[in-house]
């Protein structure tokens, strides 16, 4: 007769494996057993497995103290013919027992995603990607400039936002340090900085597209619709990196993660309009001639379009 | 004190002189304030708003008697608690023996800032309204109770109807004090030239003109307004104000500078008054000069809510050195902060809705100009019809150079309003 056991945790995780040989297989505390069970819960013979007519397997309770227990902790009734791939609860110790021709799921092959990430994770795009975000950050600095320049006037927003991106990268690190065993730090600050690089370009765009179109309601429902879309992304592929959860759990977790973030951020801005304000909400946005794309209407036009400022209930 | 040691003999000579000839003036008009002292207490009365819940006066002012019959002028600000809420406050008299007494609300006029009241119980005495203005430099006296400390005379000069007035204020020299308001002023034969009203610091007082006083009373009839009408009468006279305030505005023909590359209203009316001044850091890598022209006065409605105001004001920038990007950038934190130029809450309006957008308008020989502008209202929540406008433009069709103009106005209808946007934007023209 012949058995694999492992030993997993609460999650089901593998934390060790053996395969055990013999007409009989013991398991217990002591060392005599075939399995040993370091459990103060489990008494020192606790259980025998036999064979049984047809090739099959009977697990039998050795009168232990604290029983057989099916996954759902009901205590099994012994000697019972023992399941392939089912777990088997020891006083507090979870074991698996298989036979040698369980049948194994199909390969998976490395897909695309994979692919991307290891790819992400080489020092020569996790380099470029970081240049990217600090060349952004700098342009940003360099188009709000107005007075003699200061070094501290680069320094700070940069070394600001090389170090929002490093905690969050930190954090999917320490989560895929739990779950997966490790860290793919180098993938993840990637895509980190991509995306920070990303949402400057958003909001450059949103800039241009409020300053050309003047319509403040269009733009920003257009405005958060795309950052949920972006953050879910990033999200999704941080998961995939750090966690084992299948693709449509990953969307879920991914999707609800972002709209509670954009959602708590923009909170203030809500409550600032419903509040009662003695201050006008016009748009304030203006950008130079070469990317202004619409031309203006008569001043008796804009008088005409405006009369809706005066209707109010 | 050095320059005093300096001084030769004989100027020491005319500077004794001119010194006694002081001290007589001084006795002078000590002597005439005594005798108005003596004469008009009783005709003088502390006006004081009585919160029915607590019992305790809310506010204070002055008031006196212009008839036989004891109807006596007051400020509005004096009694605006109690017209704007009568079921919450009454108003009593207290005259110069301490005796208090009822008062009943004849008349209102929020715009000049006078009410008419009527007295129960009264003496016959009155003071009499003077037939002219005294000239420039002649001795008036202001009577009132300041800080509620008792009847006071402040001797001081009358300087003529102030021009930066649109309610044709009279400057004097003489320190009104709170609680001196809705007290008179008087000429040296002991008649009123003007109510007390305000005061900007150290001995600058400022009345309501006899003539508006007077056309203020002719209008009043005798019988108490329905405390129900309070708002309805306010409204009205607000509506009424500004119609012909911005209608005068409008008719005339508005002085226009030069400013930059533009040519700009300048003072539109002789009680707007511009100043100017311009952005001065030696760190900045663009110029910034600003015109700024206002009206100076406001019509109070409540502690928290006033209105009548003209603001304008035009920035000029430019630049050499920043590159279009950065330029447009500053320009952006320099239009993000337009408000209003008077004081309300959201019990007396609304919130304000704008409209953005693009306003192309020709100029004479170049090519048009593209302003990106915005034009907000909010609306009177008790005077319907009535608004607070502003106005932003910004031009954005050069790399290097902007005009950014800007107005408020407050307590105006749509037509005014759009009216004077239309006036006001067309009076800008490019060199």
């Amino acid at each position: 007769m012949e058995l694999i056991a492992e030993i997993i945790n609460r999650a089901g995780r593998t934390l060790e494996r053996h395969r055990l040989r013999g007409d009989t297989i013991s398991i217990g505390r002591a060392y005599d057993n075939q399995l040993i069970l370091s459990d103060d819960t489990v008494n020192p013979h606790h259980a025998l497995i036999q064979g049984g007519q047809d090739q099959s397997q009977l697990i039998t309770d050795l009168d232990s103290a604290n029983g057989i227990k099916n996954e759902r902790h009901a205590e099994i009734e012994t000697p019972a013919i023992l399941e392939s791939g089912k777990t088997y609860i020891f006083g507090k110790t979870r074991v698996r027992l298989f036979r040698p021709d369980h049948p194994m799921s199909a390969t998976v092959s490395l897909n695309q995603v994979d692919t991307a990430i290891n790819y992400l994770g080489s020092s020569v795009i996790s380099f470029a990607s970081i240049l990217l975000l600090v060349s952004l950050t700098a342009l940003q600095v360099w188009a709000n400039l107005s007075e003699e320049t200061k070094w501290d006037d680069y320094f700070n927003p940069i070394f600001g936002v090389l170090a929002v991106a490093l905690i969050v990268t930190l954090f999917w690190c320490l989560i895929g340090r739990i779950v997966k065993h490790e860290m793919r730090f180098k993938s993840q600050f990637t895509l980190v900085s991509i995306y920070f690089s990303l949402a400057y370009c958003e909001l450059y765009l949103y800039e241009l597209f409020i300053y050309n179109s003047m319509s403040f309601i269009i733009t920003s429902v257009l405005y958060v619709l795309i950052s949920i879309v972006m953050l879910a992304t990033l999200f999704w592929f941080n998961l995939h990196i750090a966690t084992h959860q299948s693709n449509p759990q990953r969307w879920k977790l991914a999707g609800t993660l972002s709209v509670i973030i954009v959602s708590v951020s923009m909170l203030p801005e809500i409550i600032e309009q419903t509040n009662f304000s003695t201050r006008p909400h016009y748009i304030t946005e203006i950008k130079p001639p070469a990317v202004r794309l619409v031309s203006g209407n008569g001043l008796d036009e804009f008088l005409e379009q405006s009369s809706g400022i005066f209707l109010h209930e | 004190m050095q320059v005093i040691h300096k001084l030769s003999d004989r100027k020491w000579i005319l500077f004794s002189t001119l010194l006694c000839l002081l001290l007589q003036a001084n006795v002078s008009l000590a002597q005439d304030a005594k005798k108005l002292f003596g004469e008009y207490n009783n005709r003088i009365y502390q006006i004081r708003i009585i919160e029915l819940a607590s019992g305790k006066q809310a506010s204070i002012g002055s008031g006196f008697q212009i008839t036989e019959d004891g109807l006596v002028i007051s400020n509005f600000h004096v009694v605006a608690d109690y017209v704007h809420h009568p079921e919450r406050y009454r108003i009593v008299y207290a005259n110069h023996q301490g005796e208090n007494g009822d008062v009943t609300l004849i008349n209102i006029d929020v715009v000049n800032d006078l009410s008419l009241l009527k007295i129960t119980q009264t003496s016959t005495d009155y003071i009499q309204l003077a037939s002219s203005l005294p000239a420039h430099g002649d001795p008036i006296y202001s009577l009132g109770n300041p800080h509620d400390l008792g009847l006071t005379v402040v001797p001081g000069t009358f300087n003529g109807i102030t021009t930066y007035s649109a309610y044709e204020h009279i400057h004097i020299s003489a320190a009104i004090n709170a609680g001196m308001s809705g007290g008179p002023t008087l000429n040296a034969a002991g008649e009123i030239i003007g109510v007390n009203v305000a005061s900007s610091g150290n001995q600058v007082g400022f009345l309501i003109p006899l003539h508006r006083l007077r056309s203020f009373v002719l209008s009043s009839a005798d019988v108490p307004i329905d405390s129900a009408a309070h708002q309805a009468l306010m409204g009205q006279q607000l509506v009424q104000h500004q119609q012909q305030n911005i209608g005068n505005l409008l008719a005339q023909d508005w002085n226009i500078r030069a400013f930059g590359e533009a040519n700009i209203p300048n003072e539109i009316a002789s009680f707007i008054r511009c100043w100017g001044f311009t952005e001065d850091d030696p760190e900045i890598k663009y110029t910034h000069a600003t015109s700024y022209c206002r009206e100076e006065e406001k019509i109070y409605i409540s502690s928290q809510f006033n209105t009548g105001v003209i603001l304008y004001r035009f920035d000029w920038f430019e630049t050499s050195q920043l590159n279009s990007i950065q330029f447009y950038n500053v320009l952006k934190s320099k239009i993000s902060n337009a408000t209003a130029d008077n004081v309300a809450n959201k019990e007396n309006v609304t919130d304000y809705k704008c409209h953005d957008g693009f306003i192309k308008t020709s100029a004479s020989q170049l090519s048009p100009v593209t302003t990106k502008a915005a034009y907000c209202a909010r609306s009177y929540k008790k005077y319907p019809g009535l608004y607070d406008v502003l106005y932003l433009g910004i031009t954005v069709d050069q790399d290097h150079k902007a005009l950014l103009s800007y107005f408020t106005l407050s307590g105006v209808s749509q037509e005014m309003s759009t009216q004077f946007t239309k006036k006001f934007i067309s009076s800008i023209s490019w060199n």
